[in-house]
């Protein structure tokens, strides 16, 4: 496996510039904004080596791919954490209406695979087949998702 | 994708992601703390490895996305609409004395303290040139890459810029994020250095210098027309192709929600 000491810094460079704000934007969605920037590191350094290689044609997809596996790997401890970092009111809509907090808080205890495809759907506005490429999944494995965190999500509204 | 929940799924999901910590500069300058393996369970598979949104045959891919400063309104990130060119066209025919050091010579960039820098001309550029004209004078930038076609395997090299959302000449602040759009182009892209002109490039490449006038949609006819010569210098860091004619580029700007 290539070390990133071996990998020329102009790549790493490029690569860090080109990807990390929407991996740490993903990487915020499913653990909160706490540890988010340490798994976007983490992830990237273990993953960046491989994500220039030709045989990777989307580095892009790959490194979040590796992003998703981080968060993954720290649910356990982390947990509360998270959910605690994304049930908190964001400055941008400190004065919405309370339902949006409700659903905001509702987020934080979807899954993690729930809140993967929240995260590309509503935020990156990718179909569900685009988001099932991006996390090597079925559609049908997205639909699910999509429609559990959906009926979840709903009830906050409720 | 219209109902009051999705509204509110958006929004909730919008704040959260308004919450992200900023970005260090150089990743390998954090110590980390490995917990546990973290490498990816797999490659994506080259069919899945689009992660954007493909739209029609040669579509163009939404391989970035918006900055902080507006990470409330994911509408407002959506890929501008700005009209696109082939780089290679006569509109972005390479100016015999115009080139990124001399531009950067005579506009502010953020290296003067300003706070503010000009939006360079990118279209038409190698992509890695482009991102590295961007980022020389201090401004951020997103791309919007071309699907390759299946099967195909696309590197930063096989793309070139053919379009930019900010108006060349402009003034960004400092970190502002243009938005580019690269072609893929699969045939060979030559990024034009210091000294290069069409004949001296298709003379390195064995390549009839009206063949490698026309793989650019030009002739020599014109290139006179527009006051130059198979022997006038090219912009540095533009693209040109050494080996295919430029396709009829149909780009269509992202649609999607």
């Amino acid at each position: 496996m290539t070390h990133i000491d071996q990998i020329p810094e102009a790549v790493i460079e490029r690569l860090w510039r080109e990807h990390s704000r929407d991996l740490v934007r993903l990487a915020t969605v499913l653990v909160g904004s706490t540890d988010a920037h340490d798994i976007v590191v983490d992830a990237f350094l273990r993953a960046a080596p491989a994500a220039d290689r030709p045989m990777v044609s989307n580095a892009r997809a790959f490194l979040m791919r590796s992003v998703v596996n981080r968060a993954h790997d720290l649910r356990r401890s982390r947990e509360r954490r998270w959910r605690r970092d994304l049930a908190a009111v964001g400055p941008a809509s400190a004065s919405g209406p309370d339902s949006f907090v409700d659903v905001r808080r509702a987020v934080s205890t979807l899954s993690l695979a729930q809140r993967s495809v929240v995260y590309f759907v509503y935020w990156d506005d990718r179909t569900e087949v685009e988001t099932a490429e991006l996390l090597g999944v079925s559609v049908g494995t997205v639909r699910r998702h999509l429609v559990r965190a959906r009926t979840h999500l709903r009830k906050a509204l409720q | 994708m219209n109902t009051d929940l999705d509204r509110a799924i958006k929004s909730a999901v919008s704040d959260i992601v308004a919450a992200a910590p900023d970005v260090i500069d150089d990743p390998t300058a954090v110590t980390i703390t490995p917990t546990s393996a973290a490498t990816p369970h797999r490659l994506l598979p080259a069919a899945a490895a689009v992660l954007v949104v493909a739209v029609g045959i040669t579509g163009i891919a939404l391989a970035s996305r918006g900055s902080p400063s507006s990470n409330n309104s994911s509408s407002a990130e959506r890929p501008v609409d700005a009209p696109l060119t082939d780089p290679l066209s006569e509109a972005t025919l390479a100016p015999p004395s115009s080139t990124p050091a001399a531009s950067a010579a005579t506009d502010p960039t953020c290296s003067d303290g300003g706070g503010e820098a000009t939006v360079p001309n990118v279209a038409g550029m190698a992509y890695p040139a482009a991102v590295d004209t961007l980022l020389a004078i201090g401004l951020s930038f997103e791309v919007l890459r071309e699907v390759p076609p299946e099967g195909e395997t696309a590197t930063d090299d096989t793309y070139a810029v053919v379009g930019q959302d900010a108006t060349p000449g402009d003034t960004l602040a400092c970190g502002d994020v243009v938005r580019i759009t690269a072609a893929y182009r699969p045939g060979k892209l030559h990024t034009i250095h210091p000294g290069d002109t069409w004949e001296s490039i298709a003379a390195a490449e064995g390549i009839p210098v009206d063949d490698l006038l026309n793989f650019n949609g030009l002739t020599i006819a014109e290139l006179e027309a527009a006051g130059k010569n198979i022997a006038s210098p090219l912009e540095i860091g533009r693209a040109i192709s050494l080996s295919i004619p430029q396709p009829t580029l149909d780009t269509v700007p992202t649609t999607t929600g």
